[in-house]
């Protein structure tokens, strides 16, 4: 792995930490406003939020996994 | 915090949610090289326990949406909700609202879809209201709101039946009941009607006052 890919890989995954915590924050806002606004954003950004800083990591992980078995 | 937010299922999620939050931000302050160990810890602080969070949040949100109190969180809801609860107030909703089996989630149990796919187009139709009510009545007064605001498609008599049977001999015996049985099953003669039981709202009609004598009878509302 080269050192530019070593330095970029960290910074995808610090911006993958970030949207999964703001997407922990809104659903544990619905859980405790539980009025139509807050679940309604809980259940649908806040998920959507935390499903795209997964899928960040995935795609992270299998594009390294594939660059080791090279 | 309301008393939901102490259920198992939040707890649980909370805890879920703390966990995968101090693994994030030691990962976003600590800045670690990518070993190993931090992809395991990132795959449990990005996937194990958000996704732990997420699917237990999912139901304990979907329990709060089936509570009277959530309805009743929009203002245009809230006389319906109110009136609901009324022990003293004689319309349908209200009747049935005193039924432990109803209890707190009487708008839920009376206005659900049934049905195989009943509670996916309960809540479809509930985002729906949630939507028009961001977009169209947010601000729209409430005595306007009592007056504009109808249920979309008549109410069903099917959600009626999924207790009141018409099958068995204690509602047959009702001479009504008999008279109207098939319009009643097809659902061309409303239970919650003038005629019959009374509207479940009677407070939004301008006849609301007419409620039928049977009504009074201490378990009109019970299941037959």
């Amino acid at each position: 792995m080269s050192d530019e890919k070593l330095h970029h890989t960290p910074r995808i995954l610090r911006v993958a930490a970030f949207l999964a915590l703001v997407g922990l924050g809104f659903m544990m806002w619905s859980l405790v406003d539980p009025r139509p606004g807050p679940v309604l954003v809980g259940l649908s950004l806040g998920q959507a939020i935390g499903t795209l800083s997964f899928a960040i990591y995935a795609v992270v992980a299998i594009s390294d996994i594939r660059r080791r078995m090279r | 915090m309301t008393g939901a937010a102490h259920s198992p299922l939040a707890l649980m999620s909370f805890a879920c949610a703390a966990i995968a939050a101090a693994i994030l931000i030691g990962f976003l302050v600590k800045r670690p090289m990518l070993t190993t160990m931090t992809r395991v810890m990132l795959l449990l602080g990005l996937g194990a326990f958000p996704i732990g969070s997420a699917a237990t949040a999912n139901v304990q949100g979907y329990e709060a949406t089936t509570a009277r109190e959530f309805c009743g969180s929009c203002h245009v809801i809230t006389p319906y909700a109110s009136d609901s609860k009324d022990k003293n107030s004689r319309g349908l909703a209200s009747r049935h609202s005193r039924n432990p089996w109803f209890g707190d989630r009487s708008c839920y149990t009376c206005h659900a879809d049934y049905g195989m796919f009943g509670t996916v187009l309960t809540k479809m139709g509930g985002m729906r209201h949630v939507w028009l009510y961001y977009t169209e009545y947010k601000d729209m007064p409430l005595e306007e709101s009592k007056q504009k605001i109808h249920i979309r498609k008549p109410y069903p008599n099917e959600n009626c039946m999924q207790c009141h049977s018409t099958d068995l001999q204690g509602w047959l015996k009702a001479p009504d009941h008999r008279a109207s049985l098939e319009d009643v099953r097809k659902g061309s003669v409303s239970c919650a009607s003038a005629g019959c039981h009374g509207y479940a709202h009677p407070f939004t009609k301008k006849d609301g006052a007419q409620m039928p004598a049977q009504l009074s009878a201490p378990d009109a509302g019970a299941p037959r």
